[in-house]
C-alpha cells in the first residue's frame, strides 16, 4: 500500500485564497488538515466545503505552535505543509509528490517554489526552494515563532536524516503580489513577532535576515540594508541563505537610492560566488544607474553567460536571459546603435515572449511608420497566435503611427470576437487615422452605452467628427460624453475639441490630471500621425501654462518624432528661460540639427552637456554633428574647387575612413 | 679691508642683454671687466654706462683664451665670472660674505636654466664661477670652457647667490649651436681623452635633434667620467638616458638608470627617468613606484646635475597621469593637486586636473572645484583652466576663472584679452569691449584687442562704432583684418552677399577669419539669452569669407575634422575613465 500524505495548512482570514490552495492538492494528498487561527471570514466554511478537517487554534503570536497544532491532527505517513496563498502547480507536481514519498531512504524534501511579485500587468517571479514535505513523526515539530522551520528540528532528532529535492514538484506562491489584500498588515505583524524574538535571541543572524527582508517588503529600504548588512557581517560563507542575503542587501541599497553601495556589494561578493548570475546582473544595472555604460554592458554580458543557477541561489528569473538582454538593448540605444539594440531586444523577447517591454522597443526601433514593409516582414517571424498577442502588436504599431499594419493585427485579433470587442474599437481608430471616417463611424455605432468601452468609443467618434469638421456633431457628442458619467479629465478634453479649437484662443485653459494628460498625448500623437500639425498645436495652446510646462517635453518629443519639432521649438526655448535642463536643450538641438541649423544646434548640445554631464547621448550627437559638417563641407569644397590637390587628398582620407 | 671682487665677462653683440646682467651685480662687485671680442651692436656703449674697464680681444676661436685674458685684467682678490645672458638673483646670497669667510679658493654657484617657456620649470646646475684671483685658477677648453684648478684643491659649494640663465629661444640656440659644434668636433680630435668634451659634443647633437650621433660620445663620457666629480658624471648620465629614450631603446636606458642608482642612491633624477621610461612602456604600475621613490628621495645633494621638480612636482604630475590610466581618478586628482601645491607656476597639472573633473563630473563641477580649492588664486592656473574651459566651449566658465583678477595688479594685457574674449563669447559683448579697451596702444596685443573689440561691437549691434574701429585698423595698416571686419559688419547689418575677395584678401585673411570662426563657434551665452541670433549671422558671414578661397575651405574642413577627433578622444577618455571607476 502506498504512503499516505497529510496536507497541513494554518490560515486566518484567507477566504480569497484557501480554495485555490486546497483544490490544487485535492488529488495529491489523502487528508487535508486546516487549523484556523481565528478567522472572521468564511475561511473555515470554504475549507470544509473543500473536504478539509478544520480545527481551531487561538492565535498566540507563535507560528510554530499553530503549525504543530496542525501536525497533531495529521494521520498520514508524510506531512506536506503549505500556506493558504500557495498552490501545488499542475498534474506533474502531484505525480512528483507521489514518487517522492515512495523513497524509503529520505526523511524530508525540499520543493521548488515560484514567488510572484508586483502588480497585475507587471508580474515578476523568482524561484526558490523550501522544505515542505517530511515524514510524520511525533518528534518532528516546528521551531521558531516566525519563519518557523522544521528541517533543523528533524536533523536535531535524527542526525542521519536524508533530505532531497523533490523532482517535478512545484509550488506557486502568490502572497507577494501587490493585490494580496492585506500584505502590509502581514508584514507589520511579522515585524512585530521578529522584534520579540530578537529580544530573546539578540545574536541570531537568521532573525536579523528575516527582519531585513520584512523591512525591505515594507519599503523601509535603508533600515533593511542596515539589518541585512549586520546579518552578513562575518558570516560563514557556506551559510545556505547567504546568496539570498547578499541579493537582498543589493536590492535594498538600490531601492534606497544608493547605487554605489549596491554596486560595491555586488562586486565584492563575486569572489565568493563567482557564478551567481544575479551579482553580475545587479552590477550591470547599478553601472547603468551610474551612467557607466561600458562596464554595465560588460557585466550584463557576463550575467547572460552564467551557467544554470543552483536552487538555493534563488536567482531572479531572467537575469541570465530576457532581463539582461533588455538592458543591453537600452545601452546600445544610448549609443545610437539601433541595429545592435534591436538584436538584444529580439533576444530578450525570444527568451520570454510575455516580456512586453522588449516587444515595445522592437516595434519602436523598426520605425514601422517609415519602413512599413520591413516592419511587416520582421514581425512575421513572431507567431502572434492568441488574440491578446495580436492586440498587443497592433497597439504597439498604432502608437508608432503605422496604422496600416496595426489594422491587420487588430483584424486578426478581432476574428470571432463580435462586433463590439476591443479589437473592433481599434479597427475603427485605424480607419480614423487613415481618414476613413464613415467606415469608422459605422463600426463605432455598434457599441452601445453601457459597454465598458463606450467612453473610448465616444472619444473616437468625437475625433472623427472633429477631423471631419462636423462641429455640431462634435458638440453633441461632447455633451453625451459629459452626461454619461466619465471622468472630469475626459469631459474636459472632449470639451476642448468641441469648443476651443482655434490656435491662440486662450480662454478656458485646460488643467488636466494624469488621465487627461495621457489622453492628450494620445490624441496629439494621432493628430501628428495623420499630419494634422495645426490641430495638434492648437491642443497644445489650449493648455494652461502650468500644465503645458509639465507636459511640454513629452509633447515636443512626439512632435520631433513626427518631424514637426520646428513647430514647438519656440515653446521649448521659452521653457529654458524659466528652468534649464539637459533633456530640453538636447531636444532643441536635435530639432535644430534636423532643420539644418547646425551651429545653433551645437550650442544647445553643449549646454545640455554642461547641465547633465553624465549623459553620453549629448556628446555623441554633438560629435555626429561635427562629422556631418566635416563631410558636408568637404563635398561642397570639392565640387567648388575640383582641381585643388589638398582637397583631393582630404577626400581620399574620408573614403578610406 | 674687505677683499675686492672683480666681475669679468667676455661679450660679443650683447647690447640687449648686458644691462640686465650688470644691473644685477650692482653693489656686489667692486670692479667690472668687460672684454669685447668684436661687437658691432653697441655693446661697448652699453657697457660704458657701468665701467670704463673695457678691453678688446681679437677672437681666436678659443673661449678660454678670452676669459683668461679678462681675468688678467682684474685687480680684485676674487673673480666672479658671468655671461651676458646671465644674471645674479638678488637676495639669494651674499658674495662679500662668502669671500670674507672663505674656506676654499673656489666656489660652485647654483645656476638655473629655464627648461620650457612659461612653465616656470628649470634645470639647476652648479658652475664654478667664483674663485680667487690666482694663477692656479684659469680657464681651460676652447669651448664649454671651465675653470680649472691646477693644484686640484677642494672646491666649495654654496646655495647662493643664484645665477639665472636667460631663456634660450630655439632660434638663438640653433644659431649658437652650429658654431659650437664645428668648434667642438675640432677640439675633440685634438684632445680625445677629455671626456667632458665628449659630453658636450653629445649634448650639442641632442640639441640638434640627432640622438644617433649623440650616443657614442655620451657613452664614452659616462664610462670615463665615473669616479670623478659627480657634477659632470650625473649630467652625462642624464643626457645618455635622454638619448636612449629618444632612440626608443628603453631597456638600455633603464639599465643605465639602474647602474646610475647603484652609483648615486637616492638621486631623484634617475628614479624619475625610470618612471618616465616605464610610462613609455605603458607599465604604469611600475612607473608609479619609481615616481614615488623619486618623491621620497627629495632634492639631490650638491654637485648632482638636477632637473628641478623631478623630486616633486614633475614626478607628482606623472603620478597623476599613471593613476588616471590605472583607473584611480581619486588618487590622480590628489597627485595633481600636490603637484600644483608644490609649484603653482608649473600649471600643466591644472590641465589634467581640469580634464579629469570635466570628464568625471562635468565642466560646471570642475570650475566649482577650482574655486572652492582656491586654485584660481594662482594666475597661471587660472589662465590654464580658463583656456581649457573656453576650448571646450564653455566661455562663461572660462570667464569666471579670470574675473577675480579684474581689479588686481596681476591683470596684465594677456589676461585682459582672454577675459574680453570669454565675456564676448559668453553673451556679454559690452563687458568684453570694456576689457579690450583697457589694452593700451603700445601693447603688442593691441591689434588683436582691436579686432575682438570690433567683433564685440558687432555682436552688440553697434554697427556704426564697429565701422569706425575697422576704419581705424585700416589707417594703422592692419588692412587685412580691417577688411574682414568691414565685410562682416556690412553682412550683419545689411545681409546679402559678402563681396568677392578683393586685393587684400589672401592667406592671412583666411587665417584670421578661421581663428575668429573657431572662437565664435564656442559661443555659449549664460542664462537664457538664446534669442541673440547675431552670432549665427556673424558665423554665416565668416563661412562665406572662408568658402571664398580653397585655403579657407580647407581650414574649415580641418577645423571640423579636428573637432570631431577631439570629441571622440574626449568621449573615449570619459568612457574609459568611467569604466575604470570601480566601486572599491
Amino acid at each position: 500500500m502506498s504512503a499516505k500524505i497529510s496536507l497541513c495548512v494554518i490560515a486566518k482570514n484567507e477566504e480569497q485564497n484557501i480554495r485555490r490552495c486546497l483544490d490544487s492538492v485535492k488529488k495529491a494528498v489523502d487528508e487535508i488538515i486546516v487549523v484556523d487561527t481565528g478567522s472572521t471570514d468564511d475561511t473555515a466554511s470554504i475549507a470544509l466545503a473543500c473536504g478539509a478537517k478544520v480545527y481551531h487554534f487561538p492565535w498566540n503570536g507563535n507560528f510554530s505552535d499553530a503549525r504543530n497544532a496542525s501536525l497533531d491532527h495529521a494521520g498520514g505517513d508524510w506531512v506536506l505543509y503549505l500556506d493558504a496563498d500557495e498552490e501545488l502547480a499542475g498534474e506533474e507536481s502531484r505525480g512528483g509528490l507521489r514518487r517522492a514519498v515512495k523513497d524509503d531512504s529520505v526523511e524530508g524534501y525540499f520543493l521548488k517554489i515560484i514567488n510572484y511579485l508586483g502588480a497585475e500587468g507587471h508580474i515578476e517571479s523568482h524561484q526558490d526552494v523550501v522544505f515542505r514535505l517530511f515524514r510524520n513523526r511525533r518528534e518532528y515539530r516546528f521551531q521558531g515563532a516566525i519563519h518557523e522551520q522544521v528541517a533543523e528540528a528533524i536533523k536535531e532528532k535524527n542526525v542521519s536524516a536524508v533530505f532531497r529535492l523533490a523532482e517535478g514538484v512545484l509550488i506557486n506562491h502568490y502572497g507577494y503580489l501587490d493585490s494580496s489584500v492585506d500584505s502590509r498588515d502581514k508584514i507589520n505583524r511579522n515585524l512585530g513577532i521578529i522584534a520579540k524574538e530578537m529580544e530573546r535571541e539578540p545574536g541570531s543572524r537568521e532573525l536579523r535576515f528575516y527582519c531585513g527582508v520584512e523591512l525591505y517588503r515594507a519599503g523601509r529600504y535603508i533600515e533593511a540594508a542596515r539589518e541585512l548588512s549586520v546579518a552578513a557581517e562575518g558570516i560563514d560563507v557556506d551559510t545556505i541563505y547567504l546568496p539570498k542575503l547578499v541579493r537582498y542587501i543589493i536590492m535594498a541599497y538600490q531601492a534606497a537610492g544608493e547605487p554605489e553601495k549596491a554596486l560595491r556589494t555586488a562586486l565584492g561578493s563575486m569572489d565568493f560566488f563567482p557564478y551567481y548570475a544575479d551579482l553580475y546582473y545587479y552590477a550591470g544595472r547599478m553601472y547603468m544607474e551610474l551612467k557607466n555604460y561600458v562596464s554595465a554592458r560588460d557585466y550584463l554580458l557576463k550575467s547572460v553567460s552564467m551557467p544554470e543557477q543552483p536552487a538555493h541561489y534563488a536567482s531572479f528569473n531572467g537575469v541570465r536571459g530576457f532581463r539582461s538582454y533588455y538592458h543591453l538593448g537600452e545601452i546600445m540605444e544610448e549609443f545610437f546603435n539601433s541595429s545592435e539594440a534591436l538584436k538584444f531586444y529580439l533576444a530578450s523577447f525570444r527568451d520570454n515572449p510575455d516580456f512586453t517591454p522588449a516587444l515595445r522597443k522592437i516595434v519602436h526601433l523598426l520605425e514601422p511608420r517609415r519602413n512599413t514593409e520591413r516592419a511587416r516582414k520582421y514581425l512575421q517571424q513572431f507567431s502572434f497566435c492568441t488574440p491578446r498577442a495580436n492586440m498587443l502588436a497592433g497597439e504597439l504599431l498604432f502608437r508608432q503611427g503605422a496604422y496600416g499594419i496595426a489594422l491587420e493585427y487588430f483584424q486578426k485579433a478581432g476574428e470571432n470576437q463580435g462586433a463590439t470587442s476591443e479589437p473592433q474599437l481599434w479597427v475603427a481608430a485605424c480607419h480614423i487615422q487613415e481618414r476613413r471616417y464613415k467606415k469608422s463611424l459605422r463600426i463605432l455605432k455598434s457599441f452601445k452605452p453601457g459597454n465598458r468601452l463606450y467612453p473610448r468609443v465616444l472619444m473616437n467618434k468625437i475625433l472623427a467628427c472633429w477631423l471631419h469638421s462636423d462641429a455640431r456633431q462634435v458638440q453633441a457628442l461632447a455633451e453625451e460624453m459629459a452626461a454619461c458619467g466619465v471622468s472630469e479629465d475626459m469631459k474636459n478634453v472632449a470639451g476642448i475639441l468641441a469648443y476651443a479649437p482655434e490656435k491662440g484662443n486662450r480662454l478656458n485653459r485646460l488643467l488636466p490630471g494624469q488621465e487627461g494628460r495621457e489622453l492628450l498625448l494620445d490624441i496629439v500623437t494621432r493628430l501628428l500621425g495623420m499630419n494634422e500639425t495645426d490641430r495638434a498645436l492648437c491642443l497644445l495652446y489650449s493648455l494652461d501654462p502650468a500644465s503645458l510646462s509639465g507636459l511640454l517635453l513629452d509633447m515636443a518629443r512626439i512632435f520631433h518624432e513626427y518631424d514637426q519639432g520646428v513647430g514647438v521649438i519656440n515653446l521649448l526655448k521659452q521653457k529654458t528661460t524659466d528652468s534649464e535642463d539637459g533633456e530640453t536643450h538636447f531636444l532643441i538641438a536635435e530639432i535644430l540639427r534636423e532643420a539644418g541649423k547646425c551651429l545653433e544646434a551645437g550650442l544647445h548640445y553643449r549646454r545640455a552637456g554642461e547641465l547633465d554631464p553624465g549623459v553620453s547621448r549629448y556628446y555623441l550627437r554633438q560629435n555626429h554633428l561635427y562629422r556631418h559638417r566635416w563631410e558636408q563641407l568637404l563635398q561642397e569644397a570639392r565640387h567648388k574647387y575640383p582641381d585643388d590637390e589638398n582637397l583631393k587628398k582630404l577626400g581620399e582620407g574620408v573614403t578610406a575612413h | 679691508m674687505e677683499a675686492a671682487i672683480s666681475l669679468v665677462m667676455i661679450v660679443k653683440n650683447e647690447a640687449a642683454n648686458l644691462p640686465v646682467c650688470l644691473d644685477s651685480v650692482n653693489g656686489q662687485v667692486d670692479e667690472i671687466i668687460i672684454v669685447d671680442t668684436g661687437s658691432i651692436d653697441g655693446t661697448c656703449a652699453a657697457a660704458r654706462r657701468y665701467t670704463d674697464k673695457i678691453y678688446h680681444f681679437a677672437w681666436c676661436n678659443d673661449f678660454s683664451a678670452a676669459k683668461n685674458f679678462a681675468i688678467g685684467k682684474a685687480a680684485g682678490e676674487w673673480i666672479l665670472s658671468l655671461d651676458a645672458d646671465e644674471e645674479l638673483i638678488s637676495g639669494t646670497g651674499d658674495l662679500r660674505g662668502l669671500a670674507a669667510g672663505a674656506e676654499h679658493g673656489a666656489y660652485l654657484l647654483p645656476m638655473d636654466i629655464p627648461s620650457m617657456e612659461g612653465s616656470g620649470g628649470y634645470n639647476r646646475l652648479l658652475a664654478l664661477r667664483f674663485f680667487k684671483n690666482r694663477e692656479r685658477y684659469r680657464y681651460r677648453g676652447r669651448i664649454h670652457e671651465a675653470v680649472h684648478d691646477s693644484e686640484n684643491g677642494l672646491v666649495g659649494v654654496v646655495q647662493g647667490p643664484l645665477i639665472r640663465h636667460k631663456m634660450v629661444t630655439l632660434r638663438e640656440g640653433n644659431c649658437k649651436r652650429g658654431r659650437n659644434l664645428a668648434l667642438l668636433k675640432k677640439v675633440c680630435v685634438e684632445d680625445p681623452d677629455d671626456y667632458f668634451l665628449q659630453y658636450c659634443l653629445g649634448t650639442e647633437w641632442m640639441a640638434l635633434g640627432k640622438p644617433e650621433q649623440a650616443l657614442p660620445p655620451l657613452r664614452q663620457a659616462c664610462q670615463n667620467l665615473a669616479g670623478n666629480s659627480p657634477l659632470y658624471h650625473t649630467a652625462a648620465l642624464n643626457q645618455l638616458i635622454n638619448c636612449l629614450k629618444t632612440l626608443g631603446r628603453h631597456d638600455e636606458a633603464l639599465y643605465v638608470c639602474r647602474e646610475g642608482i647603484n652609483c648615486y642612491p637616492g638621486y631623484a633624477d634617475l628614479y624619475y627617468h625610470c618612471g618616465m621610461l616605464y610610462i613609455e612602456e605603458k607599465d604604469y604600475r611600475r612607473a608609479l613606484e619609481w615616481f614615488e621613490q623619486a618623491v621620497k628621495c627629495g632634492a639631490p645633494p650638491a654637485l648632482h646635475s638636477h632637473q628641478d621638480g623631478t623630486e616633486s612636482f614633475l614626478a607628482l604630475h606623472s603620478m597623476g597621469y599613471c593613476h588616471e590610466l590605472l583607473g584611480s581618478p581619486e588618487q590622480a586628482l590628489q597627485s595633481y593637486r600636490q603637484a600644483l601645491d608644490v609649484n603653482p607656476a608649473y600649471a600643466y597639472p591644472a590641465n589634467n586636473l581640469c580634464m579629469l573633473l570635466c570628464a568625471e563630473c562635468g565642466p560646471g563641477h570642475a570650475l566649482q572645484y577650482f574655486m572652492e580649492e582656491g586654485l584660481l588664486g594662482n594666475k597661471s592656473i587660472a589662465l590654464t583652466a580658463g583656456n581649457l574651459f573656453f576650448t571646450w566651449g564653455y566661455p562663461g566658465l572660462a570667464r569666471r576663472c579670470l574675473e577675480i583678477y579684474l581689479n588686481s595688479w596681476e591683470a596684465d594685457e594677456y589676461l585682459l584679452l582672454n577675459l574680453g574674449k570669454y565675456s564676448t563669447f559668453s553673451g556679454k559683448p559690452v563687458d568684453g569691449m570694456n576689457y579690450f579697451n583697457l589694452i593700451p596702444k603700445e601693447c603688442a596685443l593691441y591689434p588683436d584687442a582691436r579686432l575682438y573689440g570690433t567683433i564685440a561691437l558687432l555682436l552688440a549691434g553697434r554697427y556704426e562704432e564697429a565701422r569706425g574701429r575697422a576704419l581705424g585698423m585700416w589707417k594703422s595698416r592692419d588692412r587685412r583684418r580691417a577688411v574682414l571686419a568691414l565685410k562682416l559688419g556690412r553682412f550683419m547689418e545689411k545681409g546679402g552677399d559678402i563681396c568677392c575677395p578683393g586685393a587684400v584678401d589672401g592667406a592671412d585673411t583666411a587665417d584670421a577669419a578661421m581663428q575668429l570662426y573657431g572662437e565664435c563657434c564656442l559661443y555659449l551665452p549664460e542664462g537664457s539669452d538664446y534669442a541673440n541670433h547675431s552670432i549665427f549671422i556673424l558665423l554665416a558671414g565668416l563661412e562665406v569669407v572662408l568658402k571664398g578661397s580653397s585655403r579657407g575651405c580647407l581650414s574649415l574642413i580641418e577645423y571640423y575634422r579636428g573637432k570631431y577627433h577631439q570629441g571622440e578622444q574626449f568621449f573615449n577618455y570619459k568612457i574609459n575613465l568611467g569604466q575604470k571607476i570601480q566601486a572599491g
